[in-house]
């Protein structure tokens, strides 16, 4: 069995692991996307962290119409919608809910879980600039989450035990790392798809399963060569939710594969490393905060859109397509003047996609995705 | 063409005279012409109390303040925008120091929007000049953009962005310093005070907001080449008490029965205090102490402008360019009491450990909850409650506010449950009135009035 086979197979299971580490009395910890939420303290507190970030589906939002009002981020709305729904157990299971609060759409998913449901939600802040003021704020917050964790799993979180966990998460993002560059190659060994999968399996999956998954995967993927796409495609924008691969889909029925992901949960979640050299919740706060590349809510957020097209470069992509969730404005003024700056920068046009995880998009997204390929010919 | 428009607006003959070529060349650059007066004129004289000399003076500091603001770079005065919430002790400060500051946004929305009704095209400029459209972005912004965008707002020397309550608003600096090259000093701050945590004060939310404000300070005097000193920044923190302080006995006075003034005619007052800038500064005083002797005396003759014992409805804000929703409202037999954005938090929780004008300041926010957390702004609205003792209470929900609208169904059910009023969640816009009409609004607003009268029947029984 490859190790795709297995790692599929491991998540599978994986709600059941829960149920019973939960009934054996582990704490489930669920966090919001955005990537503030550092594992690390999670599990040595022995605790499971599970990252909340599946979308792409329209029922969780009209669903969330009930307890939120609609104008605001579609990934945010599903987050209430999945809890209600009852069907993806990972909602259900979670003792607490960490919302590392970025802006108003985290901040609703906070206030949603906070009043409608009766899961403790731990809320910290994110400051929007990076200076020293925001960096010691960051620390702060996650101080505190480190108390938060150790009060709710009676488990002191030694420093021993962080280091231990620092070094399998960056062995976890290495690992990821190497395989995503490994798309560098004209003939890609792994699809967008695929890849986007295996990145959004480490935020669920046993992290000494997926750690052994992805040293076998990236042994099998050394020497593959993969069909050589149409066009190579750079994606970013505001979420990358698990199960979201709409995107991905329409881009392949071209003939043409997404490289690289600019997203919290795509290049963000993996290519930066904790330096445990240091003082262990610095090190923590230098990675997460100061080190990994801004989003798009960010104050200025130049460096991000610089960030894209360096890496435009670096893939070697012959198009970028910005994909994000309706209402999501900060990503909305900010696909305004990327084109400019992209082009300024590469020569590369963009395409922007704005979506409601609605069926009905399909069609006009595919016949924009299908116009924009052609004309990067 | 404006001559009656602005006597309407209290300007006198004497000032008429004297303003009439900046006047001229102001209305030329926001493309006023004869039909915008004569519309203007016809809405003032529909919706206000112009008979009162305090709505007049408070029209006309409004009006001031947009020629002020659209003649500043051309007079060589350094021009400074603010988001929102303002930091208004150095607001006034700047305007003490001889810029004009203020938040731009606001400065249309009561002129160009609530007295000529003409935000659309500066709404539509917006959209198209990378603004989000319709309720995809506030329309505070959207304003701000389009106003740019289309010149009638000069490019200011500095943008003041507060990032304290919105995304939006930071964000759209950002796009007007990347496209337009302003330079943005931006003050950070995150609501992430937990459910459980109000009222106590986060010294890490204050100490934060404090230094980048004090940053600020000095980057605007680097960017601005004025100075701010102590004394300056001491005299624009009074002088903005002062305002706030001046409007409590306008806010005791509005909540009597009959209640004596609509908000319609109080909207305006309560921007001065919200938003202040430079005509706030050196009138605003004077008009809110005359329109409070002049609300005294109705008081004083039982005339109000409803009848007594009318059903009284809660509310948190009012729009601000839309006089049609709130006296449609009026219409409907509902006496609108608040707004609770406006009323200063009990006195026990005014006692402060802070010392500069900057930590005040961020303390003073966060005093209300609304820029706290969720759950205290659901705690002082429902304290505000306790105090009107209203029938109902009515949200005016606006749509695409990203910090107030996402949790708006959790504030109805809120103070449903625990004060156990009705209460009316009205979808609308403060700023932009392309996407409801309070006409379209009126049968819910009947449906409750009619829900609120057999309440209060039953209770007699």
């Amino acid at each position: 069995m490859g190790a795709m086979a297995k790692l599929s197979e491991h998540l599978r299971g994986r709600m059941v692991d829960l149920r019973r580490a939960k009934d054996e009395g582990k704490k489930i910890i669920g966090y919001t996307p955005g990537g503030y939420f550092p594992e690390e303290l999670a599990l040595a507190a022995g605790a499971v962290p599970v990252g909340l970030l599946r979308g792409g589906e329209h029922e969780p939002v009209l669903m969330a119409g009930a307890y939120m009002t609609r104008w605001f981020d579609t990934f945010a709305r599903a987050q209430i919608g999945y809890r209600v729904l009852k069907e993806d157990a990972a909602y259900q299971l979670i003792d607490l809910i960490v919302v590392p609060v970025t802006n108003n759409h985290m901040r609703a998913i906070a206030d949603a879980w906070d009043f409608y449901t009766d899961v403790d939600v731990f809320r910290f802040g994110v400051p929007h600039r990076k200076n020293d003021r925001s960096f010691e704020y960051y620390l702060g917050g996650i101080k505190s989450l480190r108390q938060k964790l150790e009060s709710l799993t009676g488990a002191k979180i030694e420093d021993s035990k962080l280091k231990e966990m620092i070094e399998l998460c960056n062995r976890e993002r290495r690992l990821l790392e190497e395989i995503s560059v490994m798309r560098k190659s004209d003939h890609p060994p792994i699809s967008g798809r695929d890849f986007a999968r295996l990145n959004h399996a480490s935020f669920l999956a046993d992290k000494k399963v997926m750690v052994e998954a992805l040293e076998s995967l990236r042994d099998e993927l050394k020497d593959k060569k993969g069909e050589k796409p149409r066009a190579r495609i750079l994606l970013t924008g505001s979420t990358m939710a698990f199960g979201d691969y709409k995107i991905y889909d329409l881009i392949e029925e071209t003939g043409s594969d997404v490289v690289v992901e600019e997203f919290a949960e795509g290049i963000r979640h993996y290519w930066w490393r904790v330096e445990p050299d240091t003082d262990l919740m610095s090190a923590l706060a230098d990675r997460y905060f100061r080190k990994r590349v801004c989003a798009g809510w960010f104050r200025p957020g130049r460096e991000r859109l610089d960030y894209n097209c360096q890496l435009a470069k670096d893939f070697k992509v012959d198009g970028v397509v910005w994909y994000q969730c309706m209402y999501h404005d900060c990503y909305d003024m900010e696909s305004y003047y990327f084109p400019n700056i992209l082009k300024e920068q590469t020569g590369l046009s963009m395409l922007k996609i704005a979506t409601d995880y609605d069926a009905s998009e399909t069609g006009p997204f595919r016949t924009r995705v299908e116009t924009f390929v052609e004309m990067l010919r | 063409m404006y001559t009656e428009l602005l006597k309407l607006c209290g300007f006198e003959d004497v000032e008429l005279e004297r303003e009439r070529s900046r006047i001229d060349k102001a209305f030329k650059i926001l493309e006023i012409d004869a039909e915008d007066c004569k519309r203007a004129e016809d809405r003032v004289k529909k919706y206000f109390s112009v008979e009162l000399l305090g709505i007049r003076k408070v029209l006309g500091i409004w009006m001031k303040d947009l020629i002020d603001m659209v003649l500043a770079k051309e007079e060589g005065k350094k021009l400074v925008y603010t988001g929102v919430p303002p930091p208004g002790g150095l607001c006034l400060s700047l305007n003490l120091a001889g810029a004009w500051c203020g938040v731009l946004d606001y400065t249309l929305g009561l002129t160009m929007g609530l007295v000529f009704d003409k935000l659309g095209p500066i709404l539509e400029a917006a959209e198209e000049h990378g603004g989000p459209p319709g309720v995809a972005m506030c329309s505070f912004h959207q304003a701000r953009l389009g106003a740019i965008v289309k010149g009638i707002a000069p490019l200011p020397d500095a943008a003041l962005s507060p990032g304290f309550f919105c995304d939006q608003s930071p964000k759209v600096w950002d796009l007007i310093q990347e496209v337009y090259g302003v330079p943005v000093m931006h003050v950070d701050n995150c609501i992430d005070s937990g459910w459980d945590e109000w009222p106590e004060i986060p010294e890490r939310r204050v100490r934060l907001y404090a230094a980048d404000m004090r940053e600020t300070k000095d980057d605007l005097e680097r960017v601005l080449g004025v100075e701010l000193s102590e004394d300056i920044l001491m005299a624009g923190w009074r002088a903005f008490m002062d305002l706030r302080l001046s409007v409590q006995r306008m806010i005791e006075l509005a909540k009597v029965d009959p209640i004596p003034i609509s908000q319609v005619d109080l909207n305006p007052f309560w921007r001065l205090v919200s938003v202040p800038g430079g005509r706030a500064l050196r009138e605003g005083k004077e008009a809110i102490d005359i329109l409070t002797k002049e609300i005294e005396k109705r008081v004083a003759e039982g005339k109000g402008v409803m009848e007594k014992g009318s059903l009284r409805v809660g509310c948190y804000a009012t729009p601000v360019s839309d006089p049609a929703l709130t006296r449609m409202l009026e219409e409907c037999g509902l006496a609108l009491v608040g707004p609770l954005a406006y009323y200063l938090p009990p006195l026990q929780r005014m006692e402060s450990k802070y010392t500069t004008p900057e930590e005040q300041t961020v303390e003073g926010l966060l005093r209300r909850g609304v820029f706290y957390s969720t759950s205290a702004f659901i705690s002082d609205t429902n304290e505000g409650v306790k105090l009107l003792k209203p029938d109902g209470f009515m949200w005016f929900y606006q749509y695409a506010c990203r910090a107030s609208c996402p949790q708006m169904l959790i504030y109805k059910k809120a103070t449903e449950d625990e004060m156990g009023i009705p209460v009316l969640s009205l979808e609308a816009d403060l700023f932009d009135t392309r996407s409801y009409s309070a006409e379209a609004l009126r049968t819910r607003v009947e449906t409750f009035a009619d829900l609120l009268r057999e309440r209060r029947a039953a209770k007699r029984v």
